[in-house]
């Protein structure tokens, strides 16, 4: 089955290969040249850099007006950046012979083009049985992906708010479209062909950032480490599956057990459909099982019920299983990328140059523009690697002064350029987020946290054990110390002030409001608020003293400037705890503040910082496990230290085992042979009914280039049977999922939206084609759908008038497209 | 390069140098051939149709002076002719001529490249090569055509002209000259562009090989990086690149124009796999393709019938070139030569290879081979000096006297050749006179008379080549009176702009604007011909027509049913200078006449009320079928 797919469509996937590797190629003088601390010369970060480079400068061509959205420009975009790179290779940064290089990189070389290729493949594959575009916020990613290859210019055109353009992140699918367009296929491959190159590209970076790490350690030839470090990043799952879903549908769990573990929906018993309890093998687990792995918080009000918003605790291997081309999933590979560069930074010794801060102001720039949230965290990473270099090169092993200062101008001029190259995409950004609120009432419980980040925090808590052990007396206890216990009494200083503030501020006043007995003032709930805070105080301290271990290693004592036998010169190992340091703090922060937006929750807070950390630790895991292995001391520690790892990891893969199971076989219908559809990656077929479908894509045909708007009743949210015209094709119509426009549009959406949704109905619902008119004038409707959605809710009476006045462009059984360009006035007066 | 004529004369008056002219023999030959080239080029521009390719380009240059009648963004095939284009429309308006204008004059300019590489082929061989290139029916046809394949081998003179200038003086400014080039060329020029520096890439690689091939591989590849690092490619690269910046958005007139390098980029990437776009006038003459044995594929068939194209219309090249090589067998190949070879092997590999690759193409061809035919005509003049008797000037009248009375020979050679029962002994009776005409005015010596044969015979092909690409390219050549009339396009074009002349006239008060709805079916050759009818409308559908009763539609379409009855008159636009399989060279084809290999078919339909005003007031052209 798999090779009659590949006689099919496996071109595609060499297509994608192939453009992947030539953006590879096209940036690889530049990465030899600018790179060059890194032990393979930055060869497995290429491809992304390629990618995002040329990216860029397609996006700001276009944008500016001086590019087309059209393959052509994309060439033009990818010969800039060979041109430049060559250039820069030529007068500058040529060092040392290819042959030479070759020679030390050979086996990493090799495994890099296996890893990618066999990535993109299995990924292919999996996509292939389950090509499903429908579900979560598939069909507005699609939507996206669409009006990107649509559009004529940049912003794209909102595929969902005629006359608009999307205000959104978007620059993933424009580097997705790219690879679309060059490779000539549709959004609906685009798309899990996209997922594909994620995943692929996530896992070469992956490796190249801890296969360079580890390479960093003299002696090491790094491909394992490097496999490590890709395998958490990319497949790697949380402890939820085997300490929570699989004791439930086994029915092997007591519910003392999900109780310790915060899960309350699996309190009840599994009940089948038969109404049996009895255990079932993984075929006959609840649909969507594996769901649940990213929902393992639960954040509950001071009254004790759980908050209806769910804590969104995804991570890599879910994301790909589920498929969705999000922005947080279509940055990952950039990120890793990023934190290649601070590596190359930190090793690299020597002061970073203009071409070296403009190269990195351009991939924080972009990792930005892919998923805003990224940006700081990335700064943040810069900054310190930076500041750990000056470090390294520091003989009191501190920062002076003027040292810290020039650390923070490096990360505001890197900030402020990072701004100013994609200045276009801000000034047509509108965002949700309303500034930062205090979290009073939501701690984290430890055991939770220890669902999400299992192997992490035995595999670098076991390390930052050793690294303290190893440091002897250059650890900085004090440093230790300081942070262990005077950090969380600050923390909860600042909870008291910060509980005492946020009982006034208007929207956390509230929610509070709402758990007041009455005749309560505001401040009674100080003291539960401060109780509430007790209890994620384990947590606390945890993070706060992995947090100083950190510190104290990466701030030696006194004494280890007098002892040259202490290893505090790997700058491996340091660039690893400055991993650990930025991503425990990435888990802190959501336990004081989260992002104000219009769920008023710290569920896409928390969602995007432990995503980060996840990467974060992934790369440090590469590192740790390697580090465990070979500095642990005598053999029997050494051996026991591998069996610690193994045992983290395995647990963890699990999760992708038997989720690709789940969605490959089981949920497809291809184990049961329910369904023997052929394998394919084109998910557009079974996105929604034959006949819309059919009529959507002569629409497509006929309509020709241009952004003509199209009518389409509006749908609720996560509902892919509204907006389809946009969705499978990116020709606007007039508005579909307003939740999400209200998300993305933030404060400016009311005057947006004006009367959309009621002029729509109206359109729809009216007998006359004067009343129609009126409307389809007033949004510029060149096309007007009826087909199966219309039909369910508006009847067939409705479709009347058109059908009187208006000529059928395309049609499939009862699904229609009336064109409404050729309505003369004197037809209408008739009328 | 007419430069090279000017002689000067120092003298310093008042503090200022003072520069008198003198015209030379050879600056009043090259400013004749100019000339010549230029009116040849330019009669009956506008006589024919611009062909799709040349409709499309033109187009996009109109959209851009008058964007708000732009429909769509034409693909666009040389951003320097639409450069060009765009600067001659507003200037002079659009016209067939001032569209094809540009072209002419590159095409008028290329035969004079030759004399920037004097310093590197010779002063006699960079004439005969002028002479050679600037009897080229091919080059002429091309040049009419709109071919920018003209453009990008002016510029690649350009490149070796300034690469040889730096060599020489280390001048900066040749260096910025050549990048300048070099990078108009691969990003200006057309997508052929790419292909032409990779083919002389390659072959001045394999010139550079052959000198160099007794040293070791490695050794060779360290001297030709040396050679490239001393290019100054960090100083002349921006300057450059900015021109090629400037010129691509029209000096940020036009912002959007940089998209179409990467237009161009795009289309020397797919033309490895698929054909062009524009497959029309001489660019449609595929010989082969239509007519071939079943077991030649379309790539083969096409390549082909480029050979065919050179044998048929540069028979002279070809048996110049040929017979050059075998002269030098004896004495070996120069530099210059191996490289002109190899470029023709180059060229050849590249036309195979490149689908995208139209009959002007054969250009790549007819260089090189020009080039070693110049070597030949220069190895027939040049000989023994001591032996030669004959005082220059003398030797000049002779051979100016001889070349007029050749020319008009050539002429009447064709006149018979069209009407005689029997050519070729018409033709071999007048061959018989130019040999034994040229062997007395030169004296050479031995053997004298076989060299004064091949003289002669050259000197008597040369017009007769340019009598074939002048018949073939231009439609009414046997009547001199009527060449250069500005307003006539071929018959029915006229027809079609003389029937909404007449409409405008009735309803739009004189003015070019009644209401016109074209259906777009992707030819720009329509849109072109009505681009003066201010309210024309596109539409993608008959049915999208609306108020509009004058509509222009393909042969095919039928008007749209509903809105009254209508009635239609057909109009072919024919374009019919491109040769078919009829003959085996330029001769027969002149005596089969022109073959219209394109058409297309339009059909005005006029709404019923429109036709029968027509009809009661007597005017415009249109009939009910």
């Amino acid at each position: 089955m798999i090779l009659d797919w590949l006689a099919r469509e496996g071109w595609i996937v060499l297509s994608w290969w192939l453009l992947a590797s030539l953006a590879g190629l096209a940036a690889l003088p530049l990465c030899f040249s600018l790179l060059r601390a890194l032990p393979d010369r930055g060869y497995t970060l290429a491809r992304a850099l390629g990618l995002l480079l040329s990216g860029f400068i397609f996006w700001l061509g276009v944008s500016l007006g001086f590019l087309s959205n059209s393959p052509g420009s994309i060439l033009l975009a990818w010969t800039i950046l060979v041109a430049a790179s060559l250039a820069l290779y030529q007068h500058g940064g040529r060092t040392g012979g290819l042959r030479a290089w070759w020679r030390a990189n050979r086996r990493f070389v090799l495994v890099t083009e296996l890893l990618f290729l066999a990535a993109l493949l299995a990924m292919a594959v999996l996509r292939a049985h389950n090509n499903s575009l429908i579900g979560t916020e598939k069909p507005m990613e699609l939507a996206f992906l669409s009006s990107t290859l649509r559009s004529e210019v940049f912003p794209p055109a909102d595929p969902w708010l005629s006359g608009h353009a999307i205000s959104y992140y978007y620059f993933g699918y424009v580097l997705l479209a790219m690879l679309a367009s060059l490779s000539g296929i549709g959004s609906t491959i685009a798309f899990n062909m996209g997922i594909a190159l994620l995943f692929a590209l996530g896992a070469l970076t992956a490796y190249g950032v801890a296969g360079n790490l580890a390479r960093s350690r003299p002696g090491r030839a790094g491909w394992r480490s490097g496999l490590l470090g890709a395998a958490c990043a990319t497949v790697l799952g949380n402890w939820q599956l085997p300490l929570v879903e699989l004791p439930w549908q086994s029915g092997a769990g007591s519910n003392a057990w999900f109780s310790f573990w915060g899960q309350h929906d699996r309190l009840a018993a599994k009940v089948l459909a038969s109404g049996a309890q009895t255990p079932v093998g993984l075929p006959d687990w609840s649909f969507w099982w594996w769901w649940k792995s990213s929902r393992v918080l639960t954040d509950r009000n001071l009254d004790g019920s759980i908050v209806p918003i769910d804590v969104i605790t995804e991570f890599p291997a879910f994301s790909f299983l589920l498929a969705d081309v999000h922005p947080h999933v279509l940055s990952l590979p950039f990120v890793l990328l990023l934190t290649g560069l601070a590596l190359a930074l930190v090793l690299a010794g020597r002061p970073p140059d203009r071409t070296w801060s403009l190269l990195c102001a351009l991939v924080l720039g972009g990792v930005t523009f892919l998923n805003t949230w990224d940006g700081p965290v990335s700064l943040l990473l810069l900054t310190c690697a930076e500041g750990l270099r000056r470090l390294r090169g520091s003989e009191q092993g501190r920062l002076k002064r003027v040292e810290l200062l020039a650390t923070l101008g490096f990360g505001l001029r890197l900030g402020l350029l990072a701004l100013l190259l994609y200045v276009p995409f801000y000034l047509s950004f509108r965002s949700q987020a309303g500034g930062v609120l205090p979290n009073l009432q939501h701690p984290t419980q430890l055991r939770q946290l220890f669902l999400v980040f299992a192997t992490f925090i035995i595999v670098l808590g076991a390390w930052l054990l050793l690294e303290a052990r190893r440091a002897g007396p250059s650890l900085n206890r004090r440093l230790l110390v300081g942070v262990t216990v005077l950090v969380p009494l600050a923390l909860v200083a600042l909870v008291t002030v910060m509980a005492l503030v946020g009982s006034r501020l208007p929207d956390t006043a509230n929610v509070l409001r709402g758990f007041l007995q009455a005749g309560d003032s505001m401040d009674s709930l100080v003291p539960a608020l401060l109780l509430r805070r007790v209890s994620g105080l384990p947590l606390l301290l945890v993070l706060c003293a992995g947090i100083g271990l950190v510190l104290a290693r990466l701030f030696p004592a006194g004494a280890s400037r007098v002892a040259p036998s202490v290893p505090r010169q790997q700058p491996g190992a340091l660039f690893a705890a400055l991993l650990v340091g930025i991503g425990l703090l990435l888990l802190l922060a959501p336990e004081f503040v989260f992002l104000r937006d219009v769920f008023s929750s710290r569920s896409n807070t928390i969602f995007k910082l432990y995503y980060h950390a996840w990467l974060l630790f992934s790369i440090a895991t590469a590192w740790a496990a390697g580090s465990l292995q070979l500095d642990a001391g005598g053999r029997r520690v050494r051996v026991a230290m591998t069996g610690l790892t193994v045992f983290a990891i395995l647990p963890g893969l699990l999760f992708p085992v038997a989720g690709v199971y789940t969605r490959a076989l089981v949920e497809s219908g291809r184990l049961n042979s329910v369904l023997a559809l052929p394998l394919g990656l084109d998910g557009g077929p079974s996105f929604i009914g034959t006949d819309d479908y059919a009529a959507i894509r002569c629409l497509e045909t006929v309509a020709g280039d241009g952004q003509p708007v199209v009518a389409e009743a509006s749908g609720p949210q996560y509902n892919q049977y509204f907006g389809r015209t946009g969705a499978l094709t990116g020709i606007p119509v007039v508005l579909n999922w307003e939740g999400h426009q209200q998300q993305w549009r933030g404060a400016s959406w009311p005057a947006l939206r004006g009367s959309r949704p009621e002029d729509l109905d109206r359109l729809y619902r009216s007998q006359t084609i004067v009343e129609a008119n009126d409307i389809i004038e007033r949004y510029g409707i060149d096309y007007v759908f009826y087909g199966d959605s219309e039909r369910r809710r508006y009847g067939t009476r409705g479709e009347e008038k058109f059908r009187d006045h208006f000529g059928v462009l395309c049609e499939s059984a009862e699904s229609r497209f009336y064109r409404v360009a050729g309505v003369s006035a004197a037809e209408l007066g008739n009328s | 390069m007419i430069a090279s004529g000017l002689e000067r004369k120092g003298a310093i008056v008042a503090g200022r140098e003072a520069v008198s002219l003198r015209v030379t023999p050879a600056l009043a030959g090259l400013l004749a051939l100019f000339v010549l080239g230029l009116a040849l080029r330019s009669a009956e521009l506008d006589r024919i149709p611009l062909g799709e390719g040349e409709a499309r380009q033109a187009l996009a240059a109109l959209d851009l002076l008058t964007p708000q009648r732009a429909v769509g963004s034409p693909a666009v095939e040389s951003p320097l002719l639409l450069a060009a284009q765009t600067l001659l429309f507003s200037l002079f308006g659009s016209s067939e001529v001032t569209a094809r204008l540009p072209l002419v004059i590159a095409g008028a300019l290329l035969p004079l490249a030759p004399l920037a590489l004097r310093d590197v082929l010779g002063q006699g061989r960079s004439m005969a090569l002028c002479l050679l290139m600037a009897t080229s029916p091919i080059l002429l046809m091309a040049s009419r055509e709109s071919a920018a394949v003209v453009l990008s081998l002016l510029l690649f003179v350009g490149v070796l002209w300034g690469a040889q200038r730096y060599r020489q003086t280390g001048e900066q400014t040749a260096a910025t000259c050549a990048t300048a080039f070099t990078l108009a060329l691969l990003l200006l020029a057309e997508p052929g562009g790419a292909v032409l520096a990779a083919q002389v890439g390659l072959a001045l690689l394999l010139t550079w090989w052959s000198r160099h091939r007794s040293r070791a591989p490695r050794e060779i590849l360290a001297a030709l990086r040396g050679s490239l690092r001393q290019w100054p490619s960090a100083k002349s690269t921006p300057p450059a690149l900015l021109l090629v910046f400037l010129v691509a958005t029209l000096f940020m007139l036009n912002t959007a124009g940089l998209a179409a390098t990467g237009d161009l980029l795009q289309a020397t990437l797919t033309g490895l796999v698929a054909p062009g776009a524009d497959a029309t006038g001489l660019t449609g003459a595929a010989l082969w393709s239509t007519t071939g044995p079943a077991f030649v594929t379309p790539r083969l068939a096409d390549f082909l019938a480029r050979l065919q194209l050179v044998v048929v219309f540069e028979p002279l090249l070809v048996a110049a070139a040929g017979g050059y090589l075998l002269l030098r067998r004896v004495t070996g190949l120069s530099d210059v030569d191996r490289f002109l070879v190899f470029w023709l092997l180059t060229a050849l590999l590249s036309l195979l290879l490149w689908r995208a690759a139209g009959p002007a193409h054969v250009l790549w061809l007819a260089l090189p081979l020009a080039g070693l035919a110049a070597g030949l005509l220069t190895e027939l003049l040049a000989g023994d000096e001591a032996r030669n008797a004959t005082p220059n000037r003398d030797v000049t009248m002779v051979a100016a006297f001889s070349f007029a009375l050749l020319a008009t020979l050539a002429f009447y050679v064709q006149f018979l050749l069209r009407n005689s029962a029997q050519p070729l002994v018409a033709f071999a009776g007048l061959a018989l006179l130019p040999p034994f005409l040229m062997a007395g005015a030169w004296q050479r010596p031995w053997p004298p008379l076989v060299r004064a044969a091949l003289l002669g015979a050259v000197l008597l092909a040369l017009p007769l080549s340019l009598g074939g690409g002048w018949v073939t390219a231009v439609s009414q050549s046997e009547t001199a009176d009527g060449l250069w009339r500005r307003s006539a396009t071929s018959q029915d074009v006229w027809l079609l702009q003389h029937s909404l002349r007449a409409l405008a006239d009735r309803e739009s008060g004189g003015f070019a604007g009644v209401e016109l709805a074209l259906l777009n079916d992707g030819a720009s050759l329509p849109r072109w011909l009505l681009r003066d009818q201010v309210n024309m409308q596109l539409v993608n559908n008959v049915e999208d027509v609306g108020d509009a009763g004058i509509l222009l539609l393909p042969g095919g379409a039928e008007a749209p049913a509903g809105v009254g009855a209508w009635v239609g008159q057909d109009f072919t636009i024919r374009r019919s200078i491109a040769v078919a399989n009829e003959g085996w060279s330029a001769y027969d084809f002149q005596t089969a006449g022109n073959w219209p290999v394109n058409e297309s078919a339009w059909v005005l339909w006029l709404r019923e009320d429109l036709f029968a005003e027509s009809r009661d007031n007597g005017d415009g052209q249109v009939s009910a079928p």
